[in-house]
């Protein structure tokens, strides 16, 4: 069975629980400001689903089920996680059927029903709705209320890991009263229920103006008439992540501040003013250097960076990727560019740490000798004498691209310096991240259409089950200009192996069994040389030392259990 | 005067209307995608129906004909049935809709336009205050300890760009000193005289660094003008009729001085309305220059569209005050 639950969590967390009400009563604890310096716009996780829209609507909307800051998955709004032993899920994995918990209001003083969570399903499926959350849904045939207090979600076909729907920030339960009229493409125009969704979390929204500010006051429906312990909450949006990050570390005018990726020292200087500090978590995310196996020739036109137009003239040969990974100092990387926002990674399923495979840590440690001799074994050597490899007339030389981001061209120059060390060019591109990243059919710039031989950015896959990200590097998932440069295949990897092993993995339910595959995939990908994993990246926020409670928490909502939060008297 | 004006007006009209199309092209041309910022999870056919929904497969001109219809009629008619309470439409017609946070674009600014108002407008005012004795002294002086002064703070304030100052001003007076907030708080509501006080401390920082900036570039064009006219046969006879020297220079020299400098003024005003794109990101004012970067950041095209048009009405309509007020000031000028 592939659910992580684990009875001590939940003894410890009722323990948290009951000492924290000891401490305090509901809104004694003043007033708490949150710094989100990328500003929340749209407080509808299925309208915009970036953490910086989600997290502050986390305060007011909840799904059935969370992840705590270990990942592992916590009832919410449901009495318990279903599973196959307690019935919940039924033993053909047709199904999944979720008990709710009894007594919760909205904060408009109804009650919460299964109603609610079958109206959410249906906003989401209908067509034409703008929903970002339709990959949460796959294969959901029928979502259907049983009673008042009982949903089951019908799959069309066996899903051995159903807790997509529901489960996780991003896909929080909707009041059905409110969202009624917003159906279908009438749900992107409703511009009022967007701003301000009633939800059944600890606060409700008071006042929103997008790309600004959010105030929240009390929900005073919430379920535990205890908490929360701060009477209201701001979110302020605006500026950068230095200004965030010196408004609680140096100035105090702020008690947490959100997505801090800064340089290390810079950090390290705000942190000794001793007004707050600096908390990180580690989750799936991975930065990877995507190795281009296909030609991104200019000559070769439409073939360019496709299958048919042939393999890449040396990086298709796994010695030098080797040789490209080995002479990385992941160590020194870690330490100049990200500081405790990460650590030295060869796998690119890093996490959770029940999945890594550790079978390729032997690039955890540079090793410029042995990556000139793989190289030397690979045939390329410098034979014009000019400090750069080359074999037949051609020379080794990378077009190594990925976007504007100040860690990034750090990175960037550093491994220009390790590769020049061992005889390789590097030329280096910085792209804007709106063009990188966006699916402009026109622009040559993008990360899926790679018309360069290396590129860099960060993948990461929510919740615990890999499978979805897995699937990523199958033949099938290859951008290609057919199919308009969609899928998530970048490195154009295509093994029948690979694609044989995915299958199995679809049709297996034992996580023992899940976790071997898992592991097997991963060290099919590293040893092709399809990816060069880089850094295992953590989330990184500052609160104020006075904050208490925060579990900082990159599985879900950095704010997930904002209601135990308190100040230190 | 008045003909010239509606003549102005009139021929301001398909200006406008190239301006705009001309912007939706651009707009159109540049590699731009609103999807490109979500989470990397979210897979290509959800970003391909996001597009579907936000309307972005149509052809480009039934996008600039409907943008044209939202913004040109049912915007004016939804801002007459706010305000008159007179529904002429269905109130359900489509406005310009921001495509990230699904708000009418119109709303956006409304919430934008107070601070920017109050924080670039009241820079602007202070930095003309300053800006105009300054420059009338330097010149009446020229070469004094005040003119050299003036001269030595305009080119701080000319060439120190404000993303250095600003981030300067916060260390010295929010980090060492705690003076001022290095946060400006767009919630806060002036009531009492505490909350006056608040209000005036967070606009502090950013108001000097603007009123500098704009008391630099005025006061130059002020003090060129004034030496200019003090060189002038008829201050030399007001002089010798027995004028004041008061009279001479306030009278005389600056009225005539102003000229050129109010050109300068009226042409800087729309940047009043247009906010100040690094000045409100360093102070977190999230004005309308705020709003403007970030949309175009997230590929935000209705919001910039419709900003970047409001801009350029702007800037048509105060060329035509700053010529209307030359023909005020100088009465030898005459348009019709």
């Amino acid at each position: 069975m592939s659910v992580n639950l684990r009875p001590v969590g939940y003894l410890t967390l009722s323990i948290c629980a009951l000492s924290s009400a000891a401490m305090a009563d509901r809104g004694d604890q003043g007033k708490l400001s949150l710094l989100y310096w990328q500003a929340p716009t749209l407080l509808n996780p299925y309208l915009a689903s970036a953490p910086k829209d989600s997290e502050p609507a986390s305060l007011v909307l909840e799904p059935l089920a969370r992840y705590d800051e270990n990942g592992i998955m916590l009832p919410w709004l449901a009495e318990a996680i279903p599973t196959l032993e307690n019935g919940g899920i039924d033993p053909d994995m047709g199904s999944i059927t979720w008990t709710l918990k009894q007594g919760i209001k909205w904060s408009d003083g109804s009650d919460f029903t299964a109603e609610d969570v079958v109206f959410t399903a249906d906003y989401c499926m209908s067509a034409d709705s703008g929903c970002q959350m339709t990959a949460k849904f796959t294969d959901v045939s029928q979502v259907e209320a049983l009673d008042a207090h009982t949903v089951r979600i019908s799959f069309a076909k066996p899903k051995p890991y159903p807790y997509g729907p529901f489960v996780g920030l991003e896909v929080p339960v909707l009041q059905a009263n409110q969202f009624a009229d917003c159906i279908g493409p009438d749900a992107v125009n409703c511009s009022a229920e967007n701003l301000s969704p009633i939800g059944t979390g600890p606060y409700r929204i008071t006042e929103f103006k997008p790309g600004d500010v959010v105030s929240y006051d009390i929900n005073p429906y919430y379920r535990d008439a205890t908490k929360p312990g701060f009477a209201s909450v701001v979110v302020k949006g605006g500026g950068d992540a230095l200004g965030a990050a010196r408004a609680v570390l140096e100035t105090g005018e702020f008690d947490y501040a959100w997505n801090l990726q800064l340089d290390p020292e810079v950090l390290t200087k705000m942190k000794a003013a001793n007004k707050g500090q600096v908390v990180s978590s580690f989750g799936t995310a991975v930065e990877r250097l995507q190795v281009n196996l296909t030609n991104p020739a200019t000559d070769l036109y439409d073939a360019r960076s496709t299958r048919d137009g042939g393999a890449h003239p040396f990086l298709a040969d796994p010695r030098v990727t080797k040789a490209l990974s080995l002479a990385i100092d992941r160590t020194a990387l870690v330490q100049i560019a990200y500081g405790e926002a990460g650590r030295p990674t060869c796998d690119v399923l890093a996490a959770p740490a029940i999945y890594t495979s550790g079978a390729n840590d032997d690039c955890l440690t540079q090793d410029l000798d042995r990556a000139r001799a793989l190289l030397d074994e690979a045939g390329w050597t410098d034979s014009d004498g000019d400090g750069i490899r080359d074999k037949d007339g051609h020379s080794m030389a990378l077009l190594y691209q990925t976007s504007v981001n100040p860690v990034r061209q750090t990175t960037q120059d550093l491994l220009k310096a390790w590769w020049t060390e061992i005889g390789v060019e590097t030329e280096l591109r910085a792209i804007a991240p709106a063009v990188f990243f966006g699916g402009d059919q026109s622009s040559p710039d993008t990360f899926q259409k790679f018309y360069a031989d290396l590129e860099m950015f960060t993948n990461f896959f929510p919740g615990s089950d890999p499978e979805p990200y897995l699937n990523n590097w199958t033949c099938a998932a290859i951008p290609t200009p057919e199919n308009g440069w969609a899928g998530m295949n970048v490195p154009r990897y295509c093994d029948a192996d690979y694609d044989a092993l995915i299958a199995k993995l679809g049709n297996t339910v034992d996580l023992e069994q899940r976790i071997d595959i898992s592991k097997e995939l991963n060290n099919m990908l590293m040893q092709a040389g399809a990816l060069i994993p880089l850094v295992h990246r953590g989330e990184v926020s500052a609160h104020a030392t006075s904050l208490q409670g925060v579990r900082m928490n990159v599985w879900d909502s950095e704010l997930w259990n904002i209601a135990d939060w308190t100040r230190a008297k | 005067m008045l003909t010239y004006s509606l003549r102005r007006l009139a021929f301001s009209v398909p200006v406008l209307i190239f301006i705009s199309f001309a912007i939706f092209l651009l707009m159109d041309m540049a590699p731009n995608d609103p999807t490109a910022n979500l989470p990397m999870t979210i897979p290509a056919e959800t970003r391909a129906q996001l597009r579907e929904a936000l309307g972005m497969d149509d052809p480009l001109l039934t996008r600039y004909l409907l943008w044209c219809k939202q913004f040109f009629i049912h915007e004016p008619l939804h801002l007459i049935a706010q305000w008159t309470g007179i529904s002429i439409s269905d109130p359900d017609q489509l406005r310009v809709l921001s495509w990230s946070s699904r708000v009418p674009v119109v709303d956006l600014i409304a919430d934008r336009l107070p601070q920017t108002l109050l924080v670039v407008g009241l820079s602007y005012l202070l930095g003309i205050a300053i800006a105009l004795p300054v420059g009338i002294y330097s010149a009446y002086r020229q070469h004094s300890w005040v003119d050299h002064v003036g001269t030595f703070v305009s080119m701080i304030g000319y060439s120190v760009p404000s993303f250095f100052l600003g981030v300067l001003l916060i260390i010295v007076f929010a980090v060492k000193l705690s003076w001022f907030p290095s946060v400006y708080d767009t919630t806060l509501q002036v009531t009492d005289f505490t909350s006056l006080m608040t209000q005036l401390r967070q606009m502090a920082m950013p108001v000097t660094i603007l009123a500098l900036y704009n008391a630099a570039q005025i006061s130059r064009y002020m003090r060129a003008a004034m030496l200019e006219n003090l060189h002038q046969d008829y201050v030399r006879t007001a002089r010798a009729k027995g004028a004041s020297e008061t009279r001479v220079i306030c009278a005389h020299a600056a009225r005539n001085s102003l000229l050129p400098v109010v050109t300068v003024i009226a042409l800087g005003a729309p940047q009043v309305l247009g906010g100040a794109i690094v000045t409100e990101q360093i102070f977190k004012i999230n004005g309308i220059g705020e709003l403007l970067i970030s949309s175009i950041q997230s590929g935000d095209l209705p919001v910039v569209q419709s900003l970047t048009f409001l801009f350029a009405v702007l800037i048509v309509l105060f060329n035509l005050l700053a010529d209307i007020a030359y023909g005020v000031l100088n009465p030898r000028i005459r348009y019709d």
